[in-house]
């Protein structure tokens, strides 16, 4: 660890305790609290009415997020659905059921970049008493949701769990061949899943599962299977202390800074290592590239994971929304990579300047092309060692790499 | 993570209010010095957390995940903390303007301890709270994301400019950036 990060460490701590710590709850909170939540409770009682008095009989949409008080995007879960799901989204109704005096509903949708989005909501069930001793106490407000992609091939199985105090949930998407979930606990031991299909006209062909609490401690994969019996994917659950640590192990360098069509620009790199549950260790380049004085005019970069993966380079993309005509492309590679061009569909080949950066193995690259008025551009990106091709890959297609976005492979 | 259940506050007001009291207890403090880190100013911070608190607990019911309570309340301590800098630069800018002195702003708190500490204060408020979120709170870039409602590749960004900054304000032995070859 360099100086600057121990000292920065260290004198946070000692501000910390020079803070020192809260006592109990001062006085006028708990009514600011509950002033606060019937204003919520109303809130949300009009717009069920809302609902009901226009007539929708659809009761994906009386989720809780429709109740006007979504708390945003879902803190870290471990899933395999890894993207917050999308806001402005509705889910259509699944399957609901009720177990230990808990209401339970499950809610999918496709979304605009055709990933399946799935949420299992919970709550107390009209009525009941519940109270500490309860089961369904225990796991109530338990439940969440995530966006995947719809992989058949390579990610079948989608899966969304969400751990409490001691209990997991688990629920997601599998193709619309599979016949029956199950969920593997250490040792061997297994617990079936609900099994759902989806609704008349839901635009991917899945089905839908959902595994009610389960001892977190203890599993360890959620398994597919068709009528045959034949394993049709699995997606392993890690455990807490199972979760893939990364960390930035060289840099942030500042790579390079300079100008561009007379705009200024800076191209900083890291490189970062990733400790997977599996015992691997990866290590690959990140690269971020941003425009403008003050990064005025925004960039963005990634880390290259595909390096890690047996590639020997990956590269992000960005273009500006004020400045269309200059379009970044930069990223990473490792030592068998001397040179990279960028073989535009014009016919154009930009050379990339190549970077060596001290403290890190691997080399980092920058290039510009001309994104004209529009900043789309179509072609490649290639390494060369000497005159050898070690590899070519697609520069980001032009119809999702907008104007002010960022892309990679 | 640790499961938390509120019953029916028409049922058992005591119990529950005894629960918000668990939940304050519990997690208040360390919000507390995140906001104070954030902030520098202890009052404000105070202020800060107690908003953050009644917000996140006044919708405790509502949350999809109960047991990232945690999570929900440093959120709002730092959207909170950033909201106040935000108009706390407007009021600065509109009082200069009429050429009378507003509140001391974090860039003007008494009493630095020293360079290192006065440089963390004068950084932007966005960069200070990634940094505070990541090397105080020990939060992966990702969390730090959520925590601040931004990217992962923005947080790395904030992170690197505030130590890139910090670095140039303070005089440092050790230093270590990259150097360009070709």
């Amino acid at each position: 660890m360099r100086d600057l990060d121990r000292d920065v460490r260290t004198l946070l701590q000692s501000m910390a305790e020079e803070a020192g710590s809260l006592e109990g709850l001062p006085r006028g909170i708990w009514r600011r609290s509950m002033v606060r939540r019937g204003a919520t409770i109303v809130g949300a009682a009009a717009v069920t009415i809302a609902l009901l008095v226009g007539g929708s009989m659809a009761l994906g949409s009386m989720s809780k997020r429709d109740g006007g008080f979504d708390p945003g995007p879902l803190p870290p879960s471990n899933t395999s659905n890894d993207r917050p799901k999308p806001e402005d989204m509705k889910g259509r109704l699944i399957a609901k059921g009720r177990v230990d005096d808990v209401d339970w509903w499950l809610t999918a949708y496709v979304d605009h970049e055709q990933d399946i989005c799935s949420e299992l909501a919970m709550e107390r069930s009209e009525g009941s008493a519940g109270g500490d001793m309860s089961p369904g106490f225990r796991w109530v407000g338990m439940g969440g949701g995530g966006c995947g992609p719809f992989d058949p091939e390579k990610h079948p199985v989608g899966l969304t769990v969400t751990s409490g105090d001691g209990f997991s949930t688990a629920s997601g998407d599998v193709p619309d061949h599979v016949e029956r979930v199950e969920l593997v606990l250490e040792g061997g031991d297994r617990i079936e899943a609900q099994l759902y299909d989806a609704p008349d006209g839901f635009e991917h062909p899945v089905r839908f599962y959902v595994i009610l609490p389960f001892p977190k401690s203890e599993a360890r994969a959620v398994v597919a299977y068709d009528g045959d019996g034949t394993e049709i994917g699995r997606q392993q659950i890690m455990g807490p202390g199972d979760q893939a640590e990364t960390r930035t192990v060289a840099g942030p360098f500042q790579i390079d800074e300079g100008e561009h069509r007379g705009v200024p620009y800076t191209f900083e790199g890291s490189v970062d290592r990733q400790d997977t549950p599996s015992g691997d260790i990866w290590f690959y380049p990140c690269s971020m590239f941003h425009l403008g004085e003050g990064e005025r005019y925004g960039g963005g970069g990634g880390c290259h994971m595909p390096i890690a993966r047996n590639h020997e380079m990956s590269f992000s993309q960005n273009s500006f929304e004020q400045k269309p005509e200059i379009v970044s492309i930069h990223g990473g590679m490792t030592g068998r990579v001397d040179r990279v061009t960028v073989e535009l569909d014009s016919g154009e080949v930009v050379e990339a300047e190549e970077f060596d950066v001290e403290g890190s193995d691997f080399r980092f690259f920058l290039a510009f092309a001309d994104g004209g008025t529009t900043g789309r551009i179509s072609g490649q990106v290639v390494g060369y060692r000497g005159s050898e091709e070690v590899e070519r890959l697609d520069l980001c297609d032009p119809d999702f790499a907008t104007l002010g976005s960022s892309c990679g492979p | 993570m640790e499961a938390i259940g509120v019953a029916s506050a028409r049922r058992e007001p005591m119990k529950e209010r005894g629960r918000v009291a668990d939940l304050y207890l519990a997690h208040a403090s360390a919000a507390f010095r995140v906001a104070y880190l954030i902030t520098g100013d202890r009052a404000l911070a105070e202020d800060l957390t107690h908003e953050a608190f009644i917000k996140v607990v006044g919708r405790f019911q509502d949350l999809r995940d109960r047991a990232a309570f945690q999570a929900y309340f440093r959120r709002a301590v730092v959207n909170l903390a950033h909201s106040h800098f935000r108009r706390a630069r407007l009021e600065r800018d509109y009082l200069r303007a009429e050429t009378v002195s507003a509140r001391p702003s974090v860039e003007e708190l008494p009493e630095p301890r020293d360079d290192l500490r006065q440089a963390l204060l004068g950084l932007p408020v966005r960069q200070r709270a990634a940094i505070v979120l990541r090397f105080y709170e020990d939060l992966s870039e990702y969390q730090t994301a959520d925590a601040m409602g931004t990217s992962p590749e923005a947080v790395k960004a904030l992170v690197s400019r505030g130590m890139k900054s910090l670095r140039k304000q303070v005089t440092y032995e050790g230093r270590s950036t990259g150097g360009r070859s070709s």
